[in-house]
């Protein structure tokens, strides 16, 4: 059975990785850059941005924090406000 | 390790996924009906369709020693067309019948529209007739916080529905909680793009538990790995956790959901009972 990980094995364990991550988003970011400096301004990069902040944050839901950015909001009206087109 | 894929669609897979799955240790599947990447023009399609996970998907699982399973319904996509969906549900209470039906599902939302929402309404309450286990698709990307919660929203609604007797698939981080919170079984799916990563599974399984919750690979016709559970599997080893609770969570929590349903003939094998035992 393996044994569970030391705090400084989990950090070696997953520091490379997320270097590795940060360095793709990196040079997306440069990639849409050098075809047109415009891409930067996209609907969906505010999200993009917002979920990088987000990764600065102290506490235990970054993840989540980064999902809800790019998600839609609940409407708790819902089963009211929408409308059907069929049948 | 043995282990259960409760969620893969085996039609969209070769026969060579089959054997590459039961040499990894899989000793069964359970199949949801879903959209097969086309809308399918006619009731007498998805008459075929199912079929086709009656009959010979089982056959074609049994040849490497998996025991096949499966869900019938109208999926969310093409619920917004509620005609059709109604001549499907029509159809369903035959397909209920087969040896291998264990509820209804995938069902659930995928844009988050009236016409699916009537839909999904529509087949839960033909499950209710018959006692069915549940198994729910919750939407995509940016439609999925607001779809999940608009789904526990008509599930709270219908005072028949035991949260014991559903899950709910394709949890994430931001929806985990509230379908947990509400006393249903929930699923992981993981992809190598969307939903979740195995090592995103495990964080989720050590910030929420083990109870209630399976993993699976939803291997289908899109970009996806239908040994994506034995990766779920290595990742709980490599961070230390106990084979009892990798087991519990890729074999015994399927197990015990699926046994709520009348059509769950899964037999252990004597190998199986004898590795429960090391």
């Amino acid at each position: 059975m393996s044994k569970p990980l030391t705090p400084a094995e989990l950090f070696q364990r997953e520091f490379l990785p997320m270097r590795g991550k940060l360095l793709e988003v990196a040079a997306a970011l440069d990639r849409l850059e050098r075809k047109d400096p415009l891409l930067l301004d996209y609907p969906g990069m505010d999200q993009i941005a917002k979920a990088i902040e987000a990764l600065s944050q102290n506490g235990q839901a970054r993840a989540e924090t980064v999902q809800k950015i790019f998600s839609l909001t609940y409407n708790p009206d819902w089963n009211t406000d929408i409308s059907g087109t069929d049948g | 390790m043995y282990y259960i894929d409760p969620h893969v669609h085996m039609v969209s897979r070769v026969t060579d996924d089959y054997e590459r799955m039961a040499k990894a240790g899989c000793v069964a599947v359970s199949e949801p009906a879903f959209w097969a990447g086309y809308d399918r023009g006619s009731a007498e399609s998805f008459a075929d369709y199912f079929r086709l996970l009656t009959d010979f998907e089982p056959k074609r699982a049994s040849t490497f020693g998996i025991q096949h399973f499966t869900w019938i319904c109208i999926n969310a996509k093409e619920a917004e067309n509620v005609s059709l969906s109604r001549e499907v549900i029509k159809l369903m209470p035959e397909f209920l019948e087969c040896p291998n039906v264990l509820g209804v599902g995938e069902i659930g939302l995928n844009k988050n529209t009236r016409n699916e929402a009537t839909i999904f309404q529509e087949q839960v309450a033909l499950a209710m007739k018959t006692d069915e286990l549940i198994l729910i698709h919750t939407p995509h990307l940016e439609d999925k916080l607001p779809g999940t919660k608009m789904i526990l929203d008509m599930l709270h609604g219908d005072s028949r529905v035991n949260p014991q007797r559903v899950c709910v698939d394709h949890v994430e981080e931001h929806t985990i909680g509230p379908v947990l919170d509400s006393g249903f079984w929930c699923g992981m799916t993981l992809y190598p793009i969307t939903k979740c990563t195995p090592a995103r599974a495990v964080d989720m399984i050590e910030n929420f538990g083990d109870d209630r919750i399976m993993v699976n690979s939803a291997g289908d016709w899109g970009p996806s790995n239908p040994l994506a559970v034995p990766d779920f599997i290595h990742e709980m080893r490599m961070r230390g956790h106990a084979e009892h609770k990798i087991r519990k969570i890729v074999y015994e929590n399927p197990v015990a959901f699926f046994s709520q349903s009348r059509n769950w003939t899964f037999e252990r094998t004597e190998s199986l009972q004898s590795a429960s035992s090391e």
